[in-house]
């Protein structure tokens, strides 16, 4: 629901460009579409799974900057790239922490199953 | 009664700025539960290097927003901040907010590898103890294999001595029928030398046999023999 309304909004600020045809600084264009190639990136690796709600955070702040650079508010398209890139930092480092996790979570399976292995071969043989 | 008239009117006049005197601003609520929120991070955390440059991005943006909110405030200090104080205090509170989950990240990450790597320590170590009776099993197997064959040997070999007693035996049985034989036949042979001898000595003019076996032979027969 909310992002049905976020997107009205962003829609509303889209075609109110055209009748304001405003335009921002090249630079903000640039860091907004710097965003959104690393969000594409991300999309498409190991992120899209372990931190994929950072990663929708991170896109509708994306398209939220484009709308507000469409509309021409350069400080608004500024703020929303900057958590749009944040966002995605913190996609990445969530996603790290849960492979890592996983990772642990292997080890510590395959050590119980060593152990139980061990356990096996110090008990007594059955004849 | 006029009196009262005037205190019922100022009461209903004061009342509503006296309730939102008591509340509190959104803003303000936002920017004390970030301040909170970075007061929690930085106790746990405790001075943790690895968060150092997130909390101090989480104190910039909260400095932000209580600036946006000083100057954002509306007349006399009551109410809320004006509408773009109020996006730039949400913009800050949620980077603050952003910041903090980034630094937990961190720590849990940090926590995780430290775990793993003391875990890949633990793995190793038991791998290696497992792979000594692994391997002292594979040999196990291997002795109880070759076991298995040394007794098939064993019956092999016992079965042979056996085939060789018994052939022994019937080879030891052969030379004695041989050796009884081989008498046997000297004493045939003795016994005929005997016999050749007493034909020679009865019959020296006989003469010699004739050569065409069809003709009967003219024998000179001696009285004395035809007349016992």
């Amino acid at each position: 629901m909310r992002q049905f309304v976020v997107g009205l909004a962003a829609l509303f600020m889209l075609s109110a460009t055209t009748l304001l045809s405003a335009e921002i600084s090249k630079d903000t264009t640039e860091r907004v579409q710097q965003a959104n190639t690393r969000a594409e990136k991300l999309n498409s690796g190991k992120v899209a799974e372990y931190a994929k709600e950072y990663l929708e955070a991170a896109k509708l702040s994306i398209f939220m900057a484009q709308a507000a650079g469409a509309s021409g508010n350069e400080k608004l398209a500024l703020q929303h790239t900057e958590m749009a890139q944040l966002q995605l930092t913190v996609a990445e480092a969530k996603a790290a922490q849960k492979e890592a996790s996983e990772e642990v979570a292997l080890s510590r399976a395959e050590l119980k199953r060593l152990e139980t292995q061990l356990e096996r071969y110090m008990q007594p043989e059955e004849k | 009664m006029r009196f009262f008239k005037i205190v019922a009117c100022l009461t209903l006049l004061c009342a509503p700025l006296a309730a939102q005197a008591g509340e509190k601003p959104k803003s303000q609520i936002q920017i004390e539960a970030a301040r909170a929120a970075i007061d929690a991070f930085t106790k746990k955390s405790d001075e943790n290097k690895l968060v150092a440059g997130d909390l101090e991005s989480a104190r910039g943006s909260l400095k932000k927003g209580e600036d946006a909110f000083a100057n954002g405030r509306t007349m006399f200090g009551l109410g809320d901040v004006s509408p773009e104080a109020g996006q730039e205090i949400k913009f800050d509170t949620d980077m603050v907010e952003l910041y903090l989950a980034l630094g937990q990240s961190r720590i849990d990450n940090a926590k995780s590898a430290e775990e793993l790597a003391a875990m890949s320590g633990q793995v190793a170590k038991m791998r290696a103890k497992v792979k000594v009776f692994d391997d002292r099993k594979a040999e196990l197997e291997k002795l109880r294999a070759n076991l298995v064959k040394f007794d098939a040997t064993v019956k092999e070999l016992a079965a042979a001595k056996a085939e060789n007693a018994r052939l022994a035996e019937k080879m030891d049985k052969m030379d004695s029928e041989r050796k009884a034989v081989g008498v046997e036949l000297e004493h045939l042979k003795a016994e005929l030398a005997k016999r050749d001898l007493a034909l020679t000595q009865a019959a020296p003019t006989v003469a010699p046999a004739p050569s065409a076996p069809m003709a009967p032979p003219l024998v000179t027969v001696p009285d004395a023999a035809r007349k016992p």
